[in-house]
């Protein structure tokens, strides 16, 4: 190996690093000794590498961040196996019906998984985003009784600094769904808002069921008989907005 | 692989830091790292089957987010024909005292600065976290083209620490310079 093959690969040798095992950085290393010019440009680059590798390393991390990591996939496990024993439910369900002889035939939705999926399927239908557009809570719940729908909602604490932007009704499965539309200032949410819905699996008012709905992040929740699905958040902001002390706050 | 409580939990202590760290040098902003760094270990959580060893499991997650995060920002689309060897002689020349003149800070900052296309296989060599062989693959290229890209990310470097305190030649000018 000549100087300048060892020059070419010392630049990317760290001391003590990923590649150490490597033998031909043995041999490279040996090549500085041999020339001093290589040497000193060796010297100077590592110099220059330590300074900018403890730079990257004071990127600080936050500090809830891995208690995050692992509280959401409690979340999930949760939700997978929830889904699991809904799957299961309505399954024996099936069968008991058959062998009596009362074959059930049906398109509604059988657990609450697949409504959300349709709920928000149908609110980005490619329609008009908003049928009302109003920043006053009042003035939205007096449209939706004007159109014969539920506006007996409260909106939850944790989106009282949210700024309404107005309100669509999504009909689905012979419901029409109030959806109010809020932003935080940077990101844009849907709220819907759906009373007195009975199906497999539905989230608890003290567990949020996070979920991956198509593009969309969802938290669901109850409250008072009525379903709370809030989409276009992260799980970070879920988090950080409704989870206080690894508490729902949201329904509480 | 199999992952239970015990696994998940200790990768996620021994990687979450240096993806994080990672995922902000890709994003530059906290709350889009940490979902990057999130969505990580959740698709882990889902697709674990997909790493055949334990000891893969690190260039997995760092390969995963590298893809997500080149998904989500289209990153091909806004840097469509990098050649970044091309540049090789319209880089600055390197000197002897840069390295001296450096502070963490600043040293984060000028890393910044840097186009992504250097910054990062430049954040991965300083993370330490892989050999260059497995930065290429992380990366998806060439292990020419990580050896060529982090050598010249840091002369840029060496030429932004130069010239910082004086403000001679506007970074955009050295960026400029680099065929993007």
């Amino acid at each position: 190996m000549n100087s300048e093959e060892a020059k070419r690969l010392l630049e990317v040798f760290r001391a003590g690093g990923a590649d150490m095992e490597d033998p031909r950085f043995a041999e490279a290393l040996l090549q500085t000794e041999r020339d001093r010019e290589l040497g000193r440009w060796f010297e100077d680059q590592r110099r220059f590498d330590q300074q900018f590798a403890e730079g990257v390393k004071t990127i600080s991390v936050p500090t809830d961040l891995r208690d995050s990591i692992l509280a959401q996939r409690k979340v999930v496990r949760f939700s997978r196996w929830a889904q699991w024993r809904a799957r299961a439910a309505v399954a024996a369900s099936f069968v008991v019906l058959a062998v009596g002889g009362g074959v059930l035939a049906t398109n509604k939705p059988a657990q609450f998984t697949e409504f959300r999926a349709e709920l928000i399927d149908q609110a980005w239908d490619g329609g008009a985003h908003l049928d009302f557009e109003s920043s006053d809570p009042k003035k939205i719940q007096r449209w939706l009784v004007q159109n014969d729908a539920s506006a007996s909602f409260s909106l939850p604490d944790g989106l009282k600094d949210a700024h309404l932007i107005g309100c669509k009704l999504v009909e689905t499965d012979g419901l029409r769904v109030p959806m109010l539309c809020l932003t935080d200032g940077t990101r844009h949410m849907h709220l819907f808002l759906v009373d007195g819905l009975q199906l497999a699996h539905m989230p608890a008012s003290d567990k949020p069921d996070f979920e991956k709905c198509g593009v969309w992040r969802t938290a669901s929740w109850q409250q008072g008989g009525t379903t709370y699905v809030l989409t276009g958040m992260k799980y970070q902001t879920f988090v950080n907005k409704f989870r206080k002390g690894g508490r729902w706050t949201m329904s509480g | 692989m199999t992952l239970d409580d015990a696994t998940f939990e200790q990768i996620v202590t021994a990687y979450y830091e240096p993806l994080y760290r990672f995922a902000f040098s890709l994003v530059q902003r906290e709350s889009d790292a940490r979902d990057l760094t999130q969505d990580t270990f959740a698709q882990l959580g889902r697709k674990s089957h997909q790493v055949q060893e334990q000891a893969k499991v690190k260039s997995w997650l760092f390969t995963t987010l590298y893809r997500a995060f080149v998904d989500s920002h289209r990153w091909k689309t806004r840097y469509p024909h990098v050649e970044a060897d091309d540049a090789v002689n319209e880089m600055p020349a390197v000197t002897a005292d840069a390295g001296d003149r450096l502070d963490a800070e600043t040293a984060l900052q000028a890393l910044k600065e840097v186009p992504e296309v250097f910054r990062v296989p430049l954040t991965l060599f300083y993370l330490d976290q892989h050999s260059y062989l497995e930065i290429a693959e992380i990366l998806g290229v060439p292990v020419g083209t990580v050896m060529s890209r982090i050598s010249r990310g840091r002369a840029m470097l060496r030429q932004l620490m130069e010239d910082r305190p004086r403000n001679l030649i506007s970074f955009d000018k050295l960026k400029r310079s680099v065929v993007l």
